[in-house]
């Protein structure tokens, strides 16, 4: 790394860490906190409320403020995840296969514990990767068209035998609503409208916030009730709370190639412009249950199935500002408002960017590494009055869950037809809950059916017009490699085991 | 039985939910139709072999017992009788309709209120603590942190 | 995206951390809307173009309203989403937003799409911006100029790169193909103006129709040539390969449409002018009352002149040249003539793309 570099990254150090700057970053952290702590709201509701205020800011304080909110924003998500069983957003939404069961076991202070140090070493990983690629990312991310699209979206789609937990055909008629419902509304190719049966309401589309609310703090709200469980964890006590963060901490080293791998895993699916962050944890956790010797505690409390996505899930945030400011394009909603700022502040992504304002850059990404790291170390020191929660009456939350699940359902879009919506998904997915059919494949066929078919679509048009060859594509051609392996390696690693065993 | 009769219900809900899809398609573009008809057909071909195969496990076992690859899920859950069943979809169904008339704060409290006080059985003291609690901390939110009006329901109209 | 709910949260810890806050609030144009909370809906996504202009204009229309402004993102359907929910709101000046007239008005008369008709179903309030769009080739397509192009599609269709049905890029297309004489091969899909501009520069597509705003920092890098000015006055400093002056559609004699005995035959170049002179207007529903009417489209047109926002705007790259509420409908007006003699080719470029 040339000297030019090295120097820009102290000057921007020096700056974060100076009085008066060192308070934007803690500010924006706490604002991040708090409102990813809420289902429905997110960051990128923050950082759109924080445009107009910032205008006439100068550009040091804008990027120290807007890259505390990418950083901070995340990990809380996975926290009523793991203690409620309600994800803040879809990407947190993977966390919960194995961090709610670890709670039902009493051993949410673990789960957290697991979570937060993988988050805050996730990201670390990722600003590394980051800083390292930022020069060359512009050709690599240019090399990406619709069959690299078409290709990292059906290696998504693999990984829906993991999320499936033991019936695989159940979690593909799942993914196959999800895609049913991602085709509600607008064809983003001829513009007509699809499957709304005349109603208004669904001309938008579904959004995924009322459905993600639905599915899980609306259902898991109706199970508390339907059940007659007295606590969240199944125990009356604080004191009967087993696990301690410390547990969580050490098993993240225990398993740190793992660790390494889905880190590296979700910068690299980060930096991919518009795929959007929810498809990292998915994958990692895909990967890390494919690739495990024995996955056979993998949706029942392992803690192997939060250190992975939640690894991703933060070093995705470091990719992803590789693309913005190497290029301009987006990751997801987030970097597109803060490409926006950029914008408007008169800062031009891409090379300008990276030689013009080097320092700037850098005062972006030690605030994102700041910001995650404090969301982190907050998270860890506020674990035990949260965990606490999980000992309290379910009758007393139940309430006060469906209000806040009411709130980020109709603050989204100001509509209450997303309550509606939002509940009559609890009600299915409720259902789905009590007969073990897997809801995890219907989010993540949400989320990547849009993806999928409009990368098809330019995929199948362009083949036609003659104007790709799949096979001189290196980069489809390492997907088609990684996809197959994903479909095999479970496969012969389970004719492995049972070889073994009956030789043995 | 409990849980195949409500996973045969709902598989059957799916299937009538794809059904019906599929028969909208046709009337689509061939470019906006093409995608959405493979995943629906194969999505039915998916619920018709889980139907079947659920149907063959209950003969198998007399009809007892669960679906392979459902015994992960943990023991089968405890029977919800129908009223409870209702009782239970009632209050949720209650939610939208008290911020629908009340509007988003007052139809908090008020819902939040009637839930401890005649779901959870709370004393009046704790029940009116709480919701006016929630009240405040959603009437400050909107006053301090969210500058547009909240829904105000039916009775403000 | 809505962006409702959240707002004077500066009031508690951004007041902590402001080196420096906006100035007093100017005095109130509009005493009806102060205190108000405005939607504001973009047809795009966040980060777009049009994001990019509401964005700029937001903090000056708050001053001068003394209202909180809120932006709602609506990008489906190439804007028809969001133009829709413009129209479809209470007439109470509490929702406006910026359109895209030509792509709107193609879509509405091309009869598809349940469009709103953007000469009909919206008050008009001002004009931010024309349309200055162009044709342009990646660095690797070997297409050297104009004529290239034209020779091309003399040997195989051009393959051209479009968004969907209803943006501006999607109908310009056939009817500059018609006028050039060149046949064409449509890649639609491709969403957002970077998308296009990838497929050009890795060679997906022979060649796009976009706003020259949205590709300056690709023209200064040379992985876009430009190849024609389709509309708006060419600007200074873009030139296309070897440094010639890149050509206009109207220094081509192309093939005018035969409209029948009252008009004639059209000019295509001065009709897509004409027709992309209309570009992005800011509109609210139909019905207001004629005071916030009035008020709001003051606001909107001293906003847009403010010597403050055009030198954010030039900072930014991004081109604004306001034009009152009356001079944008009648471009508005000339533009939906032009339209209808065109829709029938538009019509069936849409039947095509969706065979």
């Amino acid at each position: 790394m040339d000297s030019s570099v090295m120097d820009a990254a102290w000057e921007a150090l020096r700056l974060v860490l100076s009085w008066p700057y060192v308070v934007y970053p803690i500010a924006g952290t706490l604002l991040a906190m708090a409102f990813s702590a809420t289902p429905g709201l997110n960051s990128a509701s923050l950082m759109a409320l924080a445009i107009p205020v910032t205008f006439v800011w100068d550009p040091i304080p804008v990027m120290l403020l807007f890259g505390s909110f990418v950083g901070g924003a995340t990990f809380m998500g996975s926290v009523t995840a793991i203690l409620f069983n309600i994800p803040g957003k879809a990407s947190n939404a993977v966390v919960l296969l194995d961090g709610y069961p670890m709670t039902v076991q009493g051993r949410a202070r673990e789960a957290i514990g697991a979570a937060a140090t993988s988050s805050a070493l996730g990201a670390t990983v990722g600003v590394v990767i980051l800083v390292v690629m930022l020069p060359f990312m512009r050709s690599a991310a240019l090399a990406l068209g619709p069959a690299e699209y078409l290709m990292i979206a059906i290696w998504g789609l693999t990984t829906l035998a993991a999320l499936s937990g033991d019936s695989l055909l159940r979690g593909l008629v799942a993914a196959g609503l999800g895609f049913q419902l991602a085709f509600i509304g607008y064809d983003p190719r001829t513009a007509e409208l699809r499957f709304t049966f005349g109603l208004d309401y669904l001309s938008d589309g579904l959004s995924l916030v009322p459905v993600l609310l639905g599915l899980f703090a609306i259902a898991e709200v109706i199970d508390l009730m339907a059940s007659g469980r007295e606590t969240l964890a199944a125990r009356q006590a604080s004191n009967q709370l087993r696990g301690r963060v410390g547990h969580g901490v050490r098993a993240v080293f225990r398993h740190f190639p793992l660790f390494l791998r889905s880190s590296v895993l979700g910068t690299v699916i980060g930096a991919i412009p518009g795929i959007g962050g929810s498809v990292a944890g998915f994958i990692a956790y895909g990967q890390a249950s494919q690739t495990a010797a024995d996955s056979s505690e993998f949706g029942r409390g392992d803690v192997r199935g939060v250190i992975a996505p939640e690894a991703a899930n933060d070093a995705k945030d470091g990719g992803a500002l590789i693309p913005t400011l190497a290029l301009g394009i987006p990751g997801g909603t987030g970097t597109a408002l803060l490409l926006g700022v950029l914008t408007l502040h008169g800062l031009t992504p891409g090379r300008e960017m990276l030689t013009d304002h080097l320092v700037l850059v850098f005062v972006l990404i030690w605030s994102l590494f700041l910001s995650n790291w404090l969301t982190s170390l907050l998270g860890i020191a506020l674990v035990s009055p949260m965990a606490r929660l999980t000992t309290v009456r379910a009758s007393r939350l139940v309430p006060v869950i469906l209000i806040l699940a009411a709130v980020g359902a109709i603050q989204y879009r100001g509509l209450l037809a997303d309550l509606v919506c939002a509940v009559l998904f609890g009600i299915v997915g409720y259902m789905m809950k009590r007969v073990a059919w897997p809801r995890i494949p219907l989010v993540m066929a949400l989320v990547l059916a849009p993806l999928f078919e409009n990368s098809l679509h330019l995929t199948l048009r362009l083949h036609e017009l003659g104007r790709i060859d799949f096979w001189s594509r290196p980069l489809v051609i390492v997907l088609l490699v990684l996809t197959g392996t994903s479909l095999v390696l479970p496969v012969f690693r389970a004719r492995l085991a049972a070889w073994r065993k009956r030789r043995a | 039985m409990r849980r195949l009769r409500s996973g045969s219900a709902l598989t059957f809900g799916f299937s009538l939910l794809s059904a019906w899809f599929l028969w909208e398609s046709f009337a689509l573009s061939r470019v906006a139709s093409t995608v959405p008809r493979l995943v629906l057909v194969l999505t039915l071909v998916l619920l018709a072999a889980d139907g079947l195969r659920s149907w063959f496990h209950a003969r198998e076992r007399g009809g007892e017992a669960v679906p392979d690859g459902d015994e992960a899920a943990g023991p089968v859950p405890p029977k919800v009788d129908a009223g409870a069943g209702a009782r239970c979809l009632a209050w949720i169904a209650l939610l939208p309709a008290a911020l629908w008339l009340f509007g988003l704060l007052a139809g908090s409290a008020v819902y939040c209120l009637l839930f401890l006080r005649w779901r959870s059985r709370e004393s009046w003291v704790f029940s009116l603590a709480v919701a006016l609690g929630l009240g405040g901390v959603l009437t400050l939110l909107y006053s301090v942190v969210f500058p547009a009006a909240p829904y105000a329901g039916l009775w403000a109209l | 995206m809505v962006i409702d709910g959240y707002g004077r949260l500066a009031g508690i810890l951004f007041a902590a951390c402001a080196l420096l806050m906006p100035g007093e609030a100017g005095a109130t144009a509009c005493g009806m809307l102060a205190d108000q909370t405005l939607r504001w809906v973009v047809p795009s996504k966040p980060g777009g173009g049009y994001d990019a202009y509401s964005r700029l204009i937001q903090p000056f229309l708050e001053q001068r309203l003394g209202a909180r402004i809120l932006i709602d993102n609506r990008p489906q359907a190439g804007g028809i989403v969001g133009a829709a929910a413009i129209r479809d709101a209470r007439p109470d000046g509490r929702t406006l937003g910026l359109i895209n007239a030509p792509g709107l008005l193609a879509a509405h008369l091309s009869g598809r799409q349940q469009a709103p008709d953007p000469s009909a179903d919206f008050t008009l309030l001002a004009r931010v911006v024309s349309n200055r769009m162009m044709l342009f080739t990646g660095h690797g397509s070997g297409i050297g100029d104009a004529a290239g192009v034209m020779r091309l599609a003399a040997a195989r269709p051009v393959v051209v790169g479009t968004r969907d049905a209803g943006s501006a890029s999607f109908f310009v297309l056939p009817i500059v193909a018609h006028h050039l004489g060149l046949d064409y091969a449509m890649v639609t899909g491709y969403v957002g103006s970077t998308a296009r501009v990838h497929a050009a520069v890795r060679g997906e597509v022979d060649v796009i129709i976009q706003t020259l705003d949205s590709v300056m920092p690709y023209l200064a890098s040379g992985e876009l040539r430009p190849l024609l000015w389709i509309s708006g006055a060419p600007a200074e400093g873009i030139s296309g390969s070897l440094g010639v002056p890149v050509p206009r559609l109207s220094d081509f004699d192309g093939h005018a449409l035969e409209t029948g005995e009252e008009e004639g035959a059209v000019d295509t170049a001065s009709a897509v002018s004409s027709i992309l002179l209309a570009g992005r207007i800011v509109v609210a529903p139909v019905g207001l009352p004629g005071a916030v009417e009035a008020c709001l489209k003051n606001t909107v047109m001293e906003v847009l002149s403010d010597p403050e926002l055009l030198q954010h705007a030039q900072a930014s790259s991004l081109t604004v040249e306001p034009a009152g509420a009356d001079q944008a409908r009648r471009e508005l007006r000339e533009a939906a003539r032009h339209m209808r003699i065109y829709a029938p080719l538009v019509r069936s470029a849409i039947d095509r793309s969706s065979r």
